[in-house]
C-alpha cells in the first residue's frame, strides 16, 4: 500500500514537471514566431519595392507620375478602336438636300408604277438600285412603300 | 381472252403500285397565301408544276456595291397561290438574309410579314427528300 502511495505521488510530480515544461516550450515558440515575422517583412519589401501588394500599396515608390502614365496607357488602349473605325473608308456623306431629292425620286417612281398598275423586271431592277442608294431609314421606308403597294395589288410584278 | 385482259390490267396496276412504293415519301405543298394571317408557304416544285398559271414562291437577295468596299443588301420573299392571292415582304435583317442565302433547290418556303411595313417577320426553308422531283436521278 505504501508503495502505491509513493508511486502515485511521484507520478503526479512528474506530470506537473512535464506540464510546466510544455508551457515553457509553447511560450518560447510564440516568441520565436513573432521575431521571425518582424524580421521577414522588411526583407520581402526590400527585395521588390515595386511589387504590387496590399502591404506596399501606400509605398512612396508609386508616384503620381507613374499613376499618370498608367492612365495614359489605359486611355490610349480605349482610344484605338475609335481611331480604327474613323480610319475606315466611310460612305460618302449625302447632304440632306441630296437625300431628299433621291427619296422624292424613288417615291415618284413608286407612285408612277402604282398609277400604271404594273412594273416589269428591268424597271424593278432600276428602282431597287435607286432604293439601295438611300440611307437606311429612307431605304426601309421606300421598300415598305413598294412592298405594301405590291401586297395590295396596286403594282403587278415581281421583285 | 377476257381473262387474259384482266390479268394484264392487274399486272400493269401492280407494276405501278410497286414503282410508287419504292419512290419514297412525297409531300407536295401547293402554295398557300393567307392575307388574313399574313402567311405564305409552299414548295417550289409544286408551285412550278402547278396546274395553273398563278402559283409561284421564292425568296431572293439583292446586293449593291456601296462604293467603299462593301455592299448594301436587302432580301425579299414573294408568293402567289392558285387563287391569285399574292404576298411580298422585304428585309435587311442580316440573319434573315443568311436564311435566304442558305436555301436550296426544291425546298419548302414559308414567310410571314408585317402588314404595315411589308417587312418579313419570319423566313423559313425546309429541304426535304419528299419535295425533290422524282426524275432528278437516283443513287440506287
Amino acid at each position: 500500500m505504501k508503495w502505491l502511495i509513493s508511486l502515485s505521488v511521484a507520478q503526479t510530480a512528474l506530470l506537473a514537471a512535464l506540464g510546466l515544461k510544455v508551457i515553457a516550450i509553447d511560450m518560447r515558440t510564440g516568441e520565436i514566431a513573432e521575431a521571425t515575422h518582424t524580421q521577414t517583412a522588411p526583407i520581402e519589401t526590400a527585395a521588390d519595392p515595386s511589387a504590387l501588394s496590399w502591404d506596399n500599396a501606400r509605398a512612396a515608390s508609386v508616384t503620381a507620375e507613374e499613376v499618370r502614365q498608367i492612365l495614359r496607357e489605359e486611355i490610349a488602349a480605349l482610344d484605338k478602336p475609335v481611331r480604327a473605325a474613323a480610319a475606315a473608308p466611310a460612305r460618302p456623306q449625302q447632304t440632306t438636300e441630296e437625300i431628299k431629292t433621291a427619296t422624292t425620286a424613288v417615291d415618284h417612281d413608286i407612285n408612277y408604277f402604282r398609277s400604271r398598275g404594273a412594273i416589269n423586271e428591268r424597271e424593278m431592277a432600276t428602282l431597287q438600285a435607286k432604293i439601295a442608294k438611300l440611307p437606311l431609314a429612307e431605304r426601309r421606308a421606300a421598300l415598305s412603300s413598294l412592298t405594301i403597294a405590291m401586297n395590295k395589288g396596286e403594282i403587278d410584278g415581281w421583285m | 381472252m377476257r381473262l387474259n385482259r384482266k390479268y394484264l390490267i392487274g399486272g400493269v396496276a401492280a407494276a405501278f403500285t410497286s414503282t410508287a412504293a419504292i419512290a419514297g415519301m412525297v409531300q407536295p405543298a401547293p402554295v398557300d397565301v393567307d392575307l388574313a394571317t399574313f402567311f405564305a408557304g409552299g414548295d417550289m416544285l409544286s408551285a412550278r408544276y402547278a396546274p395553273n398559271k398563278n402559283e409561284f414562291i421564292g425568296c431572293g437577295v439583292r446586293k449593291f456595291d456601296d462604293g467603299v468596299g462593301g455592299a448594301t443588301a436587302f432580301g425579299f420573299c414573294q408568293a402567289e397561290d392558285a387563287e391569285g392571292e399574292r404576298a411580298f415582304c422585304n428585309t435587311d435583317n442580316e440573319d434573315l438574309l443568311d436564311v435566304i442565302e442558305a436555301s436550296a433547290d426544291y425546298g419548302y418556303v414559308t414567310f410571314t410579314w408585317d402588314e404595315k411595313t411589308g417587312q418579313c417577320l419570319r423566313i423559313g426553308f425546309s429541304n426535304q427528300s419528299f419535295y425533290v422531283p422524282p426524275k432528278v436521278g437516283s443513287n440506287l
